[in-house]
């Protein structure tokens, strides 16, 4: 059996200007055919309200070259801001939210929505408890072996849920409390003056033999090279 | 101010013994098998260790915490449901669990089961503990290792569990349950194999002029000279380069330790119900040692004295000790 599988574009993981973002949304609802669009923040609750203004008029202009836009939450959320800025954003009724950590879940039981890659969903006892919550569509994490995908791909079709694994581009490898961008300047989380803004594509670890070895983005780090064949 | 429990780790039947007879108000400990996160090659517990581990601390007044806190790849499930009803067969005190789908599986058929949220769940914020809470009968959380002290007073107020928080012992950067870097390096999942930075993957290279390289799989994580004390190459407290700076530098942090002994009262009137001593991996004499030390601080600080425990940095890694985030917003 074949099935028509969709073409999504996940969130931007790295610090843009905001006009940079709107353009680059702009121009994937004028040029590229998607299925979906990602957007929203989902690492820094910091660099988060620069481009909140711009949410409107961009999914206004993706909606309308006929791609669905889902807002995904942030993957760690830990202080205030990080809270109020997921609370805010699951109180809209009007968007469609993917959730990426517990305290989304909790402001959406009950209602339909998606699961991120940065929520731990590997196995069938997680996802039916999800899918009974309200999620109907979630991202699998990157790591999960095939085997255990195909198992969960069983599982949806039964609990009616639609599936999405990442196929291309940088895979996120891991996220802490702590800034690491910031650290590289010799700066904390605090008093960041968002330095990672200087590199829009992260900042490339190497170890001491000059490997290439990680790329830091704000506290997450990521494989540091798009996987073959695409690099 | 309420006498919180002292939560000691158990890595051997020896060192549960230990543990409890140096002062353990309960010990945690798993499974010699992928539903441990603590999965070392030599430790853990067989079923019938286990079961003669939870006698011997109930009859010594001590609680046994299991840890199922890994997360069951699909299809693979049996094995996470086994150590669920063992643990509950065998009465242990309360079931440490990570995933969502153990909670569920604990929780719908073992209702009066004690359930403590894993640290590996990476709840840290107060929504993210009372979905836990809501959903599970969640009874307590173990908080990740970033939060103030102040922040974690502020969540205790907001939930309706209890927190139980690191004091002591190896302090890991990333966010627990939610890093895939030993994965990235050595093809061994920290969340479904139970490892971080495995010992099968770490090689010591030693050069003509006696500078030791330490790898993790192929990649080089550090290099010593000569006289320089190695550390153990765990991914995230090595040395790294960056574009911008000459030097290479610890790019997520220093090989440290962490050490609570200055904030346990701060921690005691924060709302903090059990204090976790991180070692599971531990020979039984620094079990003792550290056991002994923070029972002798806890009853100290009860009883309205300032107890010495300077003895402790002779403990930590490298002999380098923090505070970590509980210390203050400077850290992150």
């Amino acid at each position: 059996m074949s099935y028509s599988s969709k073409l999504t574009i996940g969130p931007i993981l790295f610090h843009w200007p905001a006009e940079q973002k709107r353009d680059f949304y702009f121009r994937i609802a004028d040029e590229v055919q998607v299925d979906t669009v990602y957007i929203g923040e989902v690492i820094c609750g910091k660099r988060a309200p620069y481009f909140e203004q711009h949410y409107e008029e961009v999914a206004e202009r993706l909606s309308a070259a006929g791609i669905d836009v889902v807002y995904s939450t942030l993957s760690e959320v830990m202080i205030r801001n990080d809270r109020q800025i997921v609370a805010k954003m699951c109180a809209d009724e009007s968007i469609e939210i993917e959730a990426n950590d517990a305290s989304a879940l909790q402001h959406l039981v009950g209602k339909k929505h998606s699961i991120g890659p940065f929520l731990n969903v590997y196995n069938e006892w997680t996802m039916s408890h999800l899918a009974h919550n309200g999620a109907t569509h979630i991202t699998l994490p990157p790591e999960l072996p095939g085997e255990a995908m195909d198992t969960l791909g069983d599982k949806s079709k039964e609990l009616g849920v639609t599936l999405e694994v990442q196929v291309y581009g940088r895979i996120p490898l891991a996220l802490s409390a702590r800034c690491y961008h910031a650290r590289a300047h010799d700066r904390v989380k605090d008093n960041c003056q968002f330095v990672c803004e200087e590199d829009p594509d992260g900042l490339n670890l190497s170890t001491l033999a000059g490997e290439p070895f990680l790329t830091v983005n704000g506290h997450s780090d990521l494989i540091p090279y798009l996987p073959e064949p695409y690099a | 101010m309420i006498q919180p429990e002292l939560v000691c780790p158990a890595g051997t039947p020896a060192s549960l013994r230990t543990a409890v007879d140096a002062g353990a108000d309960a010990v945690y400990c798993g499974f010699q098998n992928a539903t441990n996160a603590r999965n070392f090659s030599g430790l853990n517990f067989t079923t019938t260790e286990m079961r003669g581990g939870v006698d011997y601390a109930h009859d010594k007044g001590a609680k046994v915490l299991l840890a199922i806190n890994t997360f069951p790849p699909g299809g693979k499930t049996d094995l996470w449901k086994i150590a669920v009803d063992d643990g509950v067969r065998f009465g242990v005190d309360a079931l440490i669990v990570a995933d969502i789908g153990v909670a569920e599986y604990a929780s719908h058929n073992h209702p009066d089961q004690r359930l403590h949220l894993s640290v590996q769940a990476g709840a840290s914020s107060a929504e993210a503990i009372q979905y836990y809470c809501d959903s599970f009968n969640i009874k307590r959380v173990v908080l990740p290792r970033i939060l103030t002290v102040k922040e974690i007073k502020a969540i205790h107020d907001e939930i309706p569990c209890e927190i139980e928080a690191f004091i002591f012992g190896n302090i890991g950067m990333m966010a627990e349950g939610r890093c895939s870097l030993t994965n990235y390096i050595t093809g061994v999942s920290t969340n479904m194999d139970d490892v971080c930075s495995p010992a099968s993957h770490v090689k010591y290279e030693e050069d003509k002029a006696r500078n030791l390289t330490t790898k993790l799989g192929d990649f080089t994580v550090d290099c010593f000279n000569c006289g320089e004390n190695a550390g153990y190459p765990t991914v995230c407290k090595g040395r790294y380069l960056v574009d911008h700076r000459e030097e290479p530098y610890y790019a997520f942090e220093e090989p440290v330790s962490l050490n609570l002994t200055s904030l346990l009262p701060d921690l005691m009137q924060a709302g903090v119900t059990a204090l976790k001593i991180e070692g599971r991996q531990r020979s039984r004499a620094y079990v003792r040692a550290v056991v002994s030390a923070f029972r002798k601080a806890v009853d100290g600080y009860m009883a309205g004295e300032n107890p010495e425990l300077s003895g402790l940095l002779a403990l930590t890694e490298g002999h380098r000790e923090t505070s970590g985030a509980f210390g203050g917003k400077r850290w992150r």
